[in-house]
């Protein structure tokens, strides 16, 4: 077969090792997921983040404050 | 700039690079989807390129696809990233300088790139075309907006980092990784370089960089947008932020091992196919979580969704983002794979993303920053809704073409008659059944396209309407206190230890024999059980850790980092270090020794003559790898049609590897004797004269244009220091050898009545297409035999004039398990 210089390859272990190095990290992942971030309030201060400023917006009046960025 | 008070201090944000980002990510989008059209209509038209050799399909290909990813999408990340990034870690960028010098060598990238890949400059790699000094101004500008991002994140006054500022980092940072391993070459001039992978190793880094292209530019940055303009567009935080750190860790975990499904049934070694499949079915997860990440952002907002055409674009990106990456997975599978890969199939799963996804995620940037940019509101909602109808009947219409078209073509080159044989052994009956579903993706690109220009017109007259605004922001004056934990002492902390060990152990068990795995096996599941003991069940400690490396940006990009690295070591190391197994020369010494090798030894590739290899850069340069393969895939229909399924030693010295992904004409593995000199002659010249339904360009310009014979030398010094195996001799006498064997080639087709010049590069490619598949080809001239007529010998040397020089590779049969004879036409 067309494979067979590899399948004797001792280098054939690091898929291997591939593998259970994804499967812990993904555990690893959903251990802090579900065991470390539990605080609600932590959780909604980093969601917000987006929304947590006022701006203020210099520029000729062209349309009221109200209305930038507003669809027609 | 910052005009500080006892408390507070102003920011003003620097929004005149995000316009300027902005404005140009709408000029490119239009010249991307122009592109598009123009290459679209010469599938359906041959005639569509008017005859100019620098308007042929192989060179405006790859233009159009840089278009798309790099100025289109490129700047509308760019543009996206400056304007969040700012806002989220409320600072201005770091250096204005730094952000212009961004801006303007992006530009200057993109127009070299426009004016380089006409000229057929090319190093013939999917997505990584452009020359090597232009890689190294990309290489240049990456540093300078990674230096000027990492400066701002070093300076900011939000100690938090959020979600979408991960995605931009893993994007920085991986691109960087990739574009330096697939793009390193050694040049043979200005304009030309060999990369320094050849055959295998080649295939395998140019696709662990280009689905990583997608991943990383095309994907995580995007995400990352998705979660700052669409939450802000639905006036409401993500749906969930502990599904983003799941979302996000996972995708940039496994991304980065899915290239290997690009190879699938190709030579690659098999368990690199095994595990490029295996992750992409993983991936499913991870990005279907995104995807309703973003949609149930907009719970209890689902009204604006009729109102409102920026979240409509959003919408329907995020949803074209789920449909792509089931697809993808999808695609992945191998038998799925078997039927879909060289097909139009991949074509409209690419648009999928890249007109569903990324392009209408861009546009609804784009309709929400204008507005914001120059203070004014939308000129028209009811022309962005139009252009919002216009696009999405058009991808439409380009997407289901494509399945249409892909899945005929899978079906049609597969398809065996009751005896067994091809049911439909010319290659062209399937193009001419595609051309109706080709008609219909022109017409839908062109509905494509006329939707951007309708907001290129919604959002000039927007701008014209307002004008450029500034905009600042109080933060406190004094910067938020940082963690008490250093970078170092993070890297060394407890959990980090704990895994370290994890992996060293794990290695160990890779590595140990069968007697001493058990053991290694069970300390690692005592060290994992006491992991969990020591952190795993006070959550407060696991929690509070993860924030510190949360809000350490050093050590959360070098995490990241290690996380992409992890894959691509993996994967490439070991197929580089194996393909090294593979002798490159068989002796018989060594069959002795190993009789094994003398059923290897007849594949093993021999080096190119000067004039073929001539010929193989003029290939590249033309960009045919669009259309043809090299790589007979082991199924019995690809077996009857093409030949010997191809083996990894045949294309070990090949320097770019040219396997090809997608055959909209056949496959060329095996081309080498199939027809003779004046049926390449004549099928270069005009394909329609020997392929009526042929939608190949014509190459009449390979008949005046001349190869530089003495450039050839230097070519060859590159490749024997890549490791090819020419002697001294061989660069000695390369100018002796081209003009040998060009006079044979010339002389056979002056024998037809047919002259042209030796040194044309006419002769250099019908050398190098007699050589495909084949071992060395005679250089020097001896009386020519004559050829009896212009007709397809199929199997049959097709130089005439002698012997092949000595070389155990022979001439695999075309149709070495069929009774019937396949034509492949072109």
């Amino acid at each position: 077969m067309f494979q067979e210089f590899f399948s004797r390859s001792s280098h054939l272990i690091w898929p291997v090792l591939g593998l259970l190095l994804s499967v812990a990290f993904f555990i690893g992942v959903l251990a802090y997921v579900f065991l470390g971030l539990r605080d609600r309030g932590h959780i909604s201060q980093l969601a917000a983040l987006p929304f947590d400023t006022e701006e203020t917006i210099e520029g000729p009046a062209v349309v009221k404050a109200g209305q930038i960025g507003r669809a027609s | 700039m910052d005009t500080t008070n006892t408390q507070m201090k102003t920011v003003v944000y620097d929004d005149a690079v995000v316009r300027a980002f902005s404005i140009v990510t709408v000029l490119w989008g239009v010249v991307a989807f122009l592109l598009g059209v123009i290459v679209a209509a010469q599938l359906s038209f041959w005639q569509a390129n008017f005859g100019l050799e620098w308007l042929s399909f192989g060179r405006l290909r790859p233009l159009h696809t840089n278009a798309a990813i790099f100025a289109f999408v490129g700047n509308g990340i760019f543009a996206g990233i400056y304007y969040s990034s700012q806002r989220l870690l409320k600072t201005r960028m770091a250096n204005d300088m730094l952000s212009w010098a961004h801006f303007w060598g992006w530009q200057i990238i993109i127009v070299c790139a426009a004016l380089s890949y006409p000229l057929g400059l090319t190093q013939g790699k999917e997505y990584a075309e452009l020359i090597w000094p232009i890689d190294l101004m990309v290489v240049v500008v990456w540093v300078i907006f990674g230096a000027n991002f990492f400066w701002t994140l070093a300076k900011r006054n939000e100690k938090n980092l959020y979600v979408a500022i991960w995605f931009y980092i893993s994007c920085i940072v991986t691109i960087a990784v990739l574009y330096i391993v697939n793009n390193l070459a050694l040049p043979t001039s200005l304009t030309h370089s060999y990369p320094i992978f050849g055959g295998v190793q080649d295939a395998l880094v140019q696709w662990w960089y280009g689905h990583n292209a997608v991943a990383f530019f095309l994907t995580t940055p995007p995400l990352g947008l998705m979660y700052y303009f669409m939450v802000k567009a639905a006036d409401r935080p993500v749906y969930s932020y502990r599904l983003s750190v799941v979302h996000f860790w996972s995708l940039v975990f496994l991304y980065i091992w899915a290239g290997p499904h690009h190879l699938l049934y190709t030579a690659l070694p098999d368990w690199a196919q095994t595990l490029g499949m295996l992750f992409s079915i993983m991936l499913w997860a991870p990005s279907w979580g995104g995807m309703l990440n973003g949609l149930l952002t907009l719970r209890g907002a689902w009204d604006k969704l009729r109102t409102d055409p920026v979240i409509k674009f959003f919408v329907v990106a995020v949803t074209f983002y789920g449909m792509a990456t089931f697809e993808g997975p999808l695609l992945s599978i191998k038998s799925v794979n078997a039927l879909g890969h060289y097909t139009d199939w991949i074509i409209g799963h690419v648009h999928g993303g890249a007109l569903g996804w990324n392009a209408f995620l861009t546009f609804g940037l784009l309709y929400w920053l204008f507005p914001r940019l120059w203070g004014t509101k939308l000129y028209s909602t009811k022309m962005a809704e139009l252009h919002f109808w216009i696009g999405t009947i058009g991808i439409l219409m380009y997407v289901v073409s494509m399945w249409v078209s892909g899945v005929s073509q899978g079906l049609f080159w597969r398809a065996l008659d009751a005896e067994g044989f091809l049911k439909y052994p010319d290659f062209i009956e399937g193009l001419s059944n595609s051309i109706p579903m080709y008609h219909t993706r022109l017409l839908g690109g062109v509905l494509f396209l006329g939707g951007s220009l309708l907001m290129v017109w919604n959002l000039v007259m927007t701008a014209r309407a307002g004008k450029p605004v500034t905009v600042s922001v109080q933060v406190p004056a004094q910067r938020p206190a940082g963690d008490k934990a250093s970078a170092w002492q993070l890297l060394t902390s407890a959990p980090m230890l704990f895994m370290i060990g994890l992996i060293l152990l794990a290695v160990w068990f890779g590595a140990a024999g069968s007697m001493l795995s058990p053991v290694i096996l069970a300390l690692l599941i005592v060290l994992g059980i006491a992991m969990i003991i020591s952190y795993g069940v006070h959550q407060k400690r696991w929690g509070h850790w993860y924030g510190l490396i949360e809000r350490n940006a050093l050590v959360f990009t070098l995490l990241a980092l290690f996380a992409i690295l992890v894959g691509g070591a993996v994967e490439i190391i070991p197929t580089v270090m194996a393909s090294k197994d593979v002798p490159l020369q068989i002796t018989d010494k060594m069959i002795a020794a190993d009789p094994l090798l003398a059923e290897k030894a007849k594949w093993v590739q021999k080096p190119y003559s000067p004039l073929e290899l001539a010929g193989r850069d003029i290939f590249v340069s033309e960009g045919c790898y669009n259309c043809h393969s090299q790589m007979i895939r082991p199924f019995r229909h690809e077996v009857l049609r093409y030949g010997e399924y191809s083996r990894l030693e045949e294309s070990l010295l090949d320097h770019p590897f040219q396997w090809g992904s997608k055959r909209t004409g056949p496959d060329l593995a095996r081309e080498g004797g199939k027809y003779d000199n004046l049926w390449h002659y004549m099928h270069l010249n005009n394909p329609r004269s020997t392929s009526p339904a042929s939608n190949m360009p014509a190459y009449a310009h390979f008949k005046r244009k001349t190869v530089n014979v003495s450039a050839l030398q230097k070519h060859l010094a590159v490749q024997k220091t890549l490791g090819v195996p020419y002697t001294d001799q061989d660069l000695a006498l390369a100018g002796q050898r081209y003009a040998s064997q060009a006079k044979l080639i010339a002389d056979d087709l002056a024998a037809k009545s047919v002259t042209v010049a030796p040194n044309s590069q006419m002769v250099a490619m019908i050398a190098y297409l007699q050589r495909l598949g084949r071992g060395p080809q005679p250089v020097v001239p001896v009386v020519a035999a004559p050829t009896p007529a212009v007709q397809a010998v199929p199997a049959t040397p097709a130089t005439t004039t002698t012997t092949p020089a000595a070389t155990p590779v022979t001439a695999a049969p075309a149709t070495a398990t069929a009774a019937k004879p396949a034509p492949t036409g072109h």
